[in-house]
């Protein structure tokens, strides 16, 4: 028996059994809580990841979120060629992970202008950048509101938009079929388009 | 209650799948039938359908990540930034006014990441921009500006269009075949036209040609796109993606060349034919988008082309004759010039027969000149028409410049054949020294080449490195003939001394007919560019002032560089270590006679060794009982601590090598709780444990300190550099050098003959004959007092961290100096902690086990070459990352803050 309260139990563990363990037992269960352990964890080496690549005396770079999302999957369980399985729910928490960093990102963004003396608690130092002309706390509040009728699509919006994951590789992460994917991700934008245009 | 629920929701979405394909008025009816009188549901479908309307495009691109400093402002001289157009690799493209009102044109501002080698591009601008400026073509956007921010970041200005990417174009006004030829047309001539300057684009593709409101094509960038492979490694990672997208269009010889690539005008040509094939199929010749980089460029290089008629039968026949010629992997069997891939497609427009066919003869004949090219160099002086053909075709054909070159001998000696012989024949003779000038770019680069494989500096290459210079200096003894021939040049054709006064010309006159030309002539006047009367003049000009550069640096004292300085250097290295292995014959007998004698070394087995070439031996450690050696060469012999066992390492220190045992030995770790090696962490990756047979092998106790990689190479790459204070602490260059990647490390290693250890000789290293997860217990506590990790007193003090361990305290934020930490039982120092250390296997399973002798691993026929392997933890990462067995997966390309190197050696190579 550990004692939770040690520096070597659960809450320590960025590392690779850790993080191959709690993976396997959400496999198996799609635990709740298993899924609230992983993600700071995943949160926070996707931060480091970030700003480690962009960080390096760049004066501008962009990436994508899928080559982070890889990379930290590779840190994190140290094993390169796992199924899809493991390496899905990996990424359906990962995408959630890049959600938040980047609203997170977009909140402190938008607190920073009203008040310039917040400048240095300033969270993160990397933004999004969309294609689309949209608000990201815009979307990312629609987003919230969706999946209060429908977290199955919002997990779909996640790994699209913010993993960068294709259409197969969406329903590969979330273990459903392709068309579902294809459904879900046509009613969910064209809940998300009216919704915005709205506001 | 107007809520949507769950249960409303479901019904919208039927409401909006069923009425998506009704028109109106039934889909209204439909909508106020299906919704009954739930008005919740009403407006919400309604709002639905109405918003799919405009969902094209909407959340289809992926976001990307950036670096939010990029909002910092930018300020230029003399011109007013409007607003941000886009961003990309390369850097931030704005667009802007001139602030002066000089001229009233809106240009487009691309400002350059600062890690894009700035020196490599100034350079470069600065010798092209009187050719880009003389680009003056309604269809190329014009090179107007360029200089550095108030921030000391390069810009370029350019010519600003408004308009849309050539596919976008075409797919929006629904442009048909015929149409698209045309405008491909307008294109290709405005690439000729560049290419007639001796200027190509290097990364034509449809986001470079814009086509304005008019329809009228535009292509920008010419001329100052950048190699995508830079040298800077650390672009690599980053950049894979964005090489990808780009990837589709480069010629086979651009993509496998890499860095510094010097290509010719077939490279645009073929760039445009896949332009071209998406023009006309929709589709690209090689779909390399979802390959992983090696993968794409090896699609690129070699995989078939998939023939356009395949996405199109109707293209079958010229069309797809025509592209496929432009899209031959070999630059000899495609079109040799866009004006003949124009005139092909405007004889298909007026259904005349197209000239491209396979020409096998010609072909072969290519082949053989290419096979043989410096006879036929040589054959050009000599011979007139037929060689001329050759010359044109022959692999000396370096770049563009070249290439042009030739084309103007090639002109110069047609005319030779007809008319006044005597003026000809000094014309000829002047091309002749011309081409000659040109031959000694090439040498000067296979010299450079040779000089690089001329390492380690030991006896046994004595013979080579006389050879290699004897040639290098007759090559350098032919500078001052470039020099003076380059001034000559100056004197009768730049507008700068035409202009200037007559002293200055005598002065010039005088110093190129004493033809002592050791040096610059001694004038007053100094002028940064030289401008000449015509392009071709130009270029010659710069061509050769290219050459004088090269060479003078070639000549100088820089003893790091690919320099004669470097290799005389090595010379009297390679003389003075045959003294000095002569000198420590007395040290080495008794070495060998301890190693060998069972009583006194046990752990080696009765190995026979030989005295090690470069190795001087230092002493039996008092504990460890190995031998220990410092690396002649790479600096002063290490002196005991006072009082102590233990070396002192310091700046000036040599790199010290360990002789540690072989024998049979367990590579791994294991899940299985009975097992000696029970580890809870073990990698899935790294079980089960293998067994290997190692020979003897030499591992330094230390880690490549920042002081012996800069005396070594001359730079410090490392993130956390000496001198500099991090966290309350000054880093000195007893610390261990980082940020470098493996390639630079094995490399820096061959120059002193010696190599990256493997993962089996690195782990049985750290175990030093413990199976616990740590050399010092199973507890990550236990590495107290052994190593640096990511401990509580490094917490929130980087940005890039994982958790940190509570319960350490080392006392350092970042690394430390080597050997601060006590020593394992093999008395390495650092195998735990510091910084991670580059191993010579690629990144694979275990499974796949490893070789007997070194217990390199064992991997698939083809394994990811651009994954590395480092082991034993740093700094950044708490210590259960530290453990004996674990391995990191590390990008081979890239170097990190927090990966360093440890030599390793093998024993009687």
């Amino acid at each position: 028996m550990t004692d939770p309260r040690s520096p070597f139990s659960g809450s320590h563990g960025s590392d690779h059994g850790e993080v191959t363990r709690l993976l396997a037992s959400l496999g198996a269960e799609k635990d709740d809580r298993v899924y609230d352990q992983l993600l700071p964890l995943i949160y926070q080496e996707l931060h480091g990841l970030a700003a480690g690549f962009l960080g390096r005396e760049r004066v501008d770079h962009t990436l994508q979120p899928t080559a982070l999302v890889h990379e930290a999957y590779l840190k994190l369980s140290g094993q390169r060629d796992a199924g899809w399985e493991s390496r899905g729910h990996f990424f359906a928490i990962a995408a959630t992970a890049m959600r938040r960093i980047l609203v997170d990102h977009a909140r402190g963004q938008k607190r920073r202008r009203k008040d310039e003396r917040e400048r240095d608690v300033l969270d993160s130092d990397f933004t999004a950048v969309q294609a689309d002309p949209l608000d990201l706390l815009d979307l990312d509040a629609a987003l919230e509101k969706l999946a209060r009728m429908d977290p199955r699509k919002v997990r779909v919006v996640e790994l699209r938009y913010f993993a960068g994951l294709d259409v197969e590789a969406t329903a590969a992460s979330m273990g459903v079929s392709t068309p579902t994917v294809i459904r879900d991700w046509r009613m969910a934008k064209l809940w998300l388009k009216s919704e915005l245009d709205d506001a | 209650m107007n809520e949507l629920t769950p249960e409303r929701w479901q019904l919208v979405q039927e409401i909006v799948d069923k009425a998506s394909d009704l028109g109106e008025p039934d889909r209204t009816n439909y909508l106020r039938s299906a919704s009954g009188d739930d008005a919740v549901v009403f407006e919400k479908a309604q709002a639905m359908l109405e918003a799919a309307a405009q969902t094209d495009g909407f959340l289809e691109t992926p976001l990307t990540v950036e670096r939010s400093a990029a909002e910092e402002t930018v300020e230029i001289e003399r011109y007013r930034i409007l607003r941000k157009l886009g961003s990309g690799g390369m850097g931030v493209v704005y667009l802007a006014e001139r602030s002066d009102g000089r001229f009233d044109q809106q240009v487009a501002i691309k400002v350059l990441r600062g890690d894009l080698g700035g020196n490599a591009l100034s350079d470069r601008f600065r010798r092209e921009r009187q050719t880009l400026a003389d680009l003056d073509h309604p269809g190329i956007a014009r090179l107007i500006d360029g200089g550095e921010t108030t921030a000391g970041q390069p810009y370029l200005a350019m010519e600003y269009v408004e308009g849309l990417p050539i596919d976008k174009h075409c797919a929006r006004h629904g442009l048909g075949p015929r149409q698209r030829l045309q405008l491909f047309l307008k294109v290709a001539q405005s690439v000729q036209f560049a290419h007639e300057k001796l200027v190509i684009h290097r990364d034509l593709k449809p986001a470079n040609i814009l086509v304005d409101a008019r329809g009228e094509p535009h292509v920008i960038d010419f001329g100052i796109a950048l190699p995508l492979y830079l040298e800077d490694s650390q672009t690599m990672h980053t950049s894979a993606a964005e090489i990808l997208g780009t990837l589709s269009y480069m010629s086979p010889e651009q993509c496998t060349r890499g860095a510094g690539a010097t290509l010719d005008v077939r490279s645009d040509l073929y760039s445009l034919g896949v332009v071209l094939y998406e023009l006309l199929t929709g589709a690209r010749p090689s779909d390399v988008t979802k390959m992983t980089l090696l993968e794409a460029i090896e699609c690129i290089a070699r995989g078939a082309v998939a023939n356009p008629s395949q996405h199109d039968p109707s293209l079958r026949g010229d069309l797809e004759t025509i592209l496929l010629k432009a899209l031959e992997k070999d630059p000899d069997r495609r079109y040799s010039s866009v004006s003949e891939l124009s005139a092909d497609v405007r004889r298909y427009l007026s259904n005349e027969p197209i000239l491209a066919r396979p020409d096998s003869w010609m072909y072969r004949t290519r082949k053989f000149v290419q096979r043989n090219r410096l006879a036929v160099t040589a054959g050009l002086l000599v011979m007139s028409g037929l060689a001329v053909g050759w010359w044109h075709t022959n692999g000396l054909r370096k770049d563009a410049q070249i290439a042009a070159a030739s084309e103007r001998a090639q002109k110069q000696l047609v005319l030779t054949k007809s008319e006044e012989v005597a003026r000809k024949s000094e014309e000829v003779e002047r091309k002749s020294n011309e081409i000659l000038r040109l031959a000694d770019l090439v040498t000067l680069d296979d010299y450079r080449a040779e000089s690089a494989t001329l390492w380690p500096a030991w006896p046994d290459r004595l013979l080579a490195y006389e050879e290699w210079l004897e040639k290098a200096d007759l090559l350098a003894d032919r500078l001052p003939l470039h020099r003076s021939t380059l001034w000559r040049l100056r004197v009768d054709h730049s507008t700068e001394l035409l202009e200037s006064n007559e002293a200055t010309r005598a002065a010039v006159q005088e110093y190129i007919e004493d033809g002592a030309v050791d040096s610059e002539p001694t004038i007053d006047a100094t002028w940064e560019r030289w401008t000449l009367s015509n392009t071709e003049l130009q270029w010659q000009h710069d061509t050769l002032a290219g050459l004088v550069v090269s060479l003078e640096r070639f000549c100088s004292h820089d003893v790091y560089g690919d320099t004669i300085a470097s290799v005389r250097q090595r010379r009297n290295h390679a003389e003075e270590l045959e003294i000095v292995m002569l000198d420590h014959e007395e040290a080495w007998e008794d070495c060998v006679l301890t190693v060998g004698d069972p009583e006194l070394c046990p752990d080696y087995d009765e190995l026979v060794l030989e005295p090690q070439m470069g190795l001087i031996p230092l002493r039996q450690h008092p504990t460890s009982g190995f031998w220990e050696f410092y690396v002649w060469g790479t600096g002063d012999p290490p002196e005991l601590q006072p009082e102590s066992e233990e070396w002192r390492i310091e700046p000036e220190t040599a790199i010290v090598l360990a002789l540690l045992p072989g024998g049979n030995v367990t590579v791994g770790a294991s899940l299985d709780k009975a097992h000696p090696r029970y580890d809870p962490q073990a990698q899935r990756s790294y079980i089960p444990t293998q067994d290997v047979w190692l020979e003897p092998y030499f591992l330094s106790p230390y880690q490549v300190t920042q002081a012996q990689w800069k005396r070594l190479i001359g730079t410090n790459p490392s993130f956390n550099l000496a001198g500099t204070v991090q966290g309350d602490m000054l880093v000195d260059s007893r610390h261990p050098v980082e940020q470098i990647d493996r390639l630079e490390s094995s490399e820096f290693l061959r120059r002193f003959g010696l190599c990256l250890p493997t993962c089996a000789q690195w782990e049985t290293a750290c175990r030093a004959g413990t199976d616990t997860p740590y050399s010092t217990g199973t507890n990550p506590l236990s590495l107290r007092g052994y190593a640096n990790v990511a401990d509580e007193g490094s917490a929130g003090n980087f940005a890039v961290h994982w958790q940190h361990t509570l319960g350490i305290f080392d006392g350092f934020v970042v690394h430390s100096p080597v050997g601060s930490f006590r020593s394992n039982g093999f008395g390495l120092y650092d195998m735990h902690g510091n910084l991670w250390d580059w191993c010579a296997d690629p990144w694979a399973e275990l499974i796949h086990g490893c070789r007997d002798g070194d217990g390199l691993l064992q991997v698939p026929p083809d394994p990811d070459e651009e994954l590395g392997t480092t082991m034993g933890g740093s700094y950044t990462d708490p210590a259960s990352f530290a453990r004996s067995s674990e391995r990191a997966p590390t990008t081979a390309t890239t170097g990190a803050r927090f990966v360093g190197l440890r030599a390793a050696r093998r024993v009687n190579p």
